[in-house]
């Protein structure tokens, strides 16, 4: 038997076969799985993208702490928790006394909501358009600025939409507005060109103003719909915040205090600094004192002045056209895109809207948390 | 004297020989197969002027921009090499079987031109002094972009406020504007029309790159259909846009990964990952081929196995585009005012 099989199958044909099997076997296996995906040798390996040579004027601080709390540099619309959530061109953001956060999702068409907990959820809006009713049915276009009042209503500069409309109880209405133009009157009978931003002055029941970019007016907007001729501003307004006294900020022309009826000066820098272009300024208490956070319109900066000295406390000067922000960490290591909005909470932090890096991102300074903790 | 010592009868010596016969195919066969598997012809072409910019084939004739010092040149290549149009400068053109439309720029303004594929019978469509980009023809329709500048302020980053971009449409007879997009872009792109809905993408002018992709129905609003961070390519082949995105598996800029959506139900799926980042995509057969990215090869895309594999390019050669046939390339070598362009043939 053992010699019969012998017989049969000769070895030099067994071993050919076994060796054409595993040459075979080996094609195979170098094509399918020893591939890996490394860059062939000898190839260039310059990153797609260089990195911001732009000059560093100045960083933040080190002890300044940054980190983002909803949202990532990617665009697009989602809920979610802290980084899962989409963001796509944060613009105006508004803090409520129970540390809800409300942000113009300007590209979303849509106005967002985070909670104290990063929890990310979508308050008004179903694309772009104009329509008002539930909330969940309402209409935006590229709404840019946000005011929250005490009452829980959400006042919304609707910037492509020309007005400016309110949220209250899960309804969406058109306060004043809804045509390109200027004119002064009652509801629809008024008219904004491009309103960029919203405040309330404090009191009840305050009043709205509007930052009328178009019109270079600061509107202002009882909360009954009735908008006042404005008061002509000397640039193009792309912010407005309320308080004791009012401010504007107009990037072209350097930041404008004011208050209500006069204008009083005009800075275009502070110590050299380059905050030639503020696009957000936020008034805050430091020791009794008033001071301002300020955003550079055009490069990715957060800075506290404080009289007449600024200091930048997170992020640094960079190149607009050669951003790649977005890096937490501390202040000076830190790197934001071009900053649409700014708010604070009653512990003293501070919340940027990061529009070019699609995330809201919290700055913790210790002398401002200090003693609200 | 045993059975084995024995001289082999006639026919024991012909099953030895039919045995090594079929041995010898075998191991020829598969020698066969594996050179033919990466077997690779290059095809010298013609000597250009300038290393061809965004080369494209449409009915088997190559197409493609060469930026020399003084001028730029629509070049068809179709057996030889004839400059079909010359302008201070070229934005972007659109070959197809039945038309070819280019955008070109005389220092006085921007121009809308159509010709039929061999550039005879050109026409002018449109003209405007903002910058044009991005265009299409599918023979009766042509579609472009054009930037408007934003207003003169810092905040130029709110979207309302920033530069803009009109999506205009030529159907044979008159120009109309069917959309104005409310992002400006540094590199806009007419990347197609399925039935009546035009696909528009382009990547976003500062800050942080963004590209963006908007479908544009007949008498609707422009729809986004998705942004990806970073610059990619977009392609549209049949019912389906493809289009290079950052790594959904890695967190490294220089990876990559071909996403799909069919746009009949707009379902999007990641179809290979771990590609090098950059390039444009071209179509292959039923391949997507990956060209001019980060490592300077083409990377075939496999679907199957959801990745992708550098194709086998000889070293002397820049593979810049592909076709059906295979990749059109550069000699590395160059020397100022003649650049070789070769074609790459496998198998």
């Amino acid at each position: 038997m053992k010699r019969g099989l012998q017989r049969s199958v000769s070895p030099r044909a067994a071993a050919t076969v076994i060796l054409l099997v595993l040459a075979a076997v080996q094609a195979w296996w170098w094509r399918a799985f020893i591939w890996r995906p490394q860059l062939p040798s000898g190839v260039s390996a310059t990153p797609m993208t260089p990195m911001p040579p732009g000059p560093q004027i100045e960083q933040g601080r080190k002890d300044v702490e940054v980190e983002t709390i909803a949202g990532a540099v990617e665009p697009g619309l989602a809920d979610g928790i802290g980084r899962d959530a989409r963001f796509d061109s944060p613009a105006g953001i508004a803090m409520d006394g129970a540390g809800n956060l409300y942000v113009a999702d300007s590209r979303n068409h849509r106005i967002r909501l985070v909670r104290p907990d990063n929890h990310t959820f979508t308050l008004a809006g179903a694309g772009e358009g104009y329509l008002d009713g539930p909330a969940s049915t309402a209409r935006f276009r590229f709404p840019c600025g946000v005011a929250v009042a005490e009452d829980g209503s959400v006042y919304v500069a609707d910037t492509g939409n020309h007005c400016v409309r309110v949220i209250r109880n899960g309804q969406v209405s058109t306060l004043a507005g809804g045509r390109q133009g200027y004119a002064a009157g009652s509801g629809s009978q008024a008219a904004f060109d491009t309103p960029l931003s919203v405040a309330l002055t404090p009191g009840s029941p305050g009043t709205l103003l509007v930052a009328d970019w178009g019109n270079s007016r600061i509107r202002r907007v009882s909360l009954d719909g009735q908008v006042d001729a404005g008061t002509p501003t000397p640039g193009r307004p792309v912010s407005v915040v309320g308080g004791s006294r009012w401010a504007v900020t107009v990037p072209d022309g350097g930041l404008v205090f004011g208050a209500w009826g006069t204008l009083k000066g005009i800075r275009t820098a502070v110590e050299g600094m380059a905050v030639a272009h503020p696009g957000v300024a936020l008034p805050i208490s430091i020791q009794g004192e008033t001071g301002w956070l300020m955003a550079d319109a055009d490069q990715g900066a957060v800075l506290l002045v404080h009289g007449t000295v600024a200091e930048v406390l997170a992020g640094g000067f960079q190149n607009p056209g050669n951003m790649l922000a977005w890096r937490d960490f501390s202040g000076e290591q830190a790197r934001f895109g071009r900053i649409g909005g700014l708010a604070l909470d009653g512990r003293g932090r501070i919340y940027v809207s990061d529009t070019d890096s699609n995330s809201i991102r919290r700055v913790t300074v210790p002398e401002l948390v200090q003693g609200k903790e | 004297m045993s059975d084995d010592t024995s001289l082999p009868s006639g026919k024991k010596r012909l099953g030895q020989i039919l045995w090594i016969a079929v041995l010898l195919a075998g191991a020829a066969g598969v020698v066969y197969a594996y050179l033919r598997w990466t077997w690779v012809e290059v095809q010298p072409l013609c000597v250009a002027t300038a290393v061809p910019e965004r080369p494209r084939s449409a009915g088997g004739v190559w197409y493609w921009i060469e930026p020399t010092p003084r001028e730029c040149l629509l070049v068809r290549f179709d057996g030889k090499r004839t400059a079909l149009a010359r302008s201070p400068r070229i934005a972007a053109y659109w070959p197809s079987s039945k038309a070819l439309a280019w955008i070109a720029a005389d220092g006085k303004g921007w121009q809308v031109h159509r010709a039929s594929p061999d550039g005879s019978g050109a026409t002018t469509l449109f003209r405007s002094d903002h910058p044009l980009d991005g265009i299409w023809t599918d023979g009766m329709t042509t579609a472009w972009l054009e930037k408007l500048p934003p207003p003169k302020t810092t905040a130029r980053f709110l979207p309302p406020i920033g530069p803009r971009t009109v999506v205009w449409m030529h159907d044979g007879r008159t120009s109309r504007k069917v959309a104005v997009l409310q992002e400006g872009f540094a590199q806009g792109q007419v990347v197609g029309a399925v039935r009546d809905t035009l696909y528009v993408a382009g990547s976003r002018e500062d800050g942080i790159g963004v590209t963006v992709v908007y479908a544009i129905a007949h008498n609707s609003p422009p729809q986004r259909l998705l942004s990806e961070y970073g610059t990619i390519s977009v392609a549209l082949h049949g019912e389906e846009l493809v289009w290079t995105a950052p790594s959904r598996e890695s967190n490294t800029l220089l990876t990559a990964c071909l996403r799909t959506m069919d746009l009949r139900n707009g379902v999007i799926r990641t179809a290979a990952e771990w590609l090098p980042a950059g390039g444009v995509l071209y179509r292959r057969g039923a391949d997507w081929i990956l060209c001019t990215g980060l490592t300077e090869t083409a990377w075939q895309v496999d679907e199957v196995q959801k990745g992708g594999h550098p194709l086998s390019v000889p070293d002397d050669q820049w593979p810049i585009a592909a076709d059906e046939h295979g990749l059109l390339a550069v000699q590395r070598q160059k020397t100022p005012g003649r650049v070789m362009v070769s074609r790459i043939l496998y198998r």
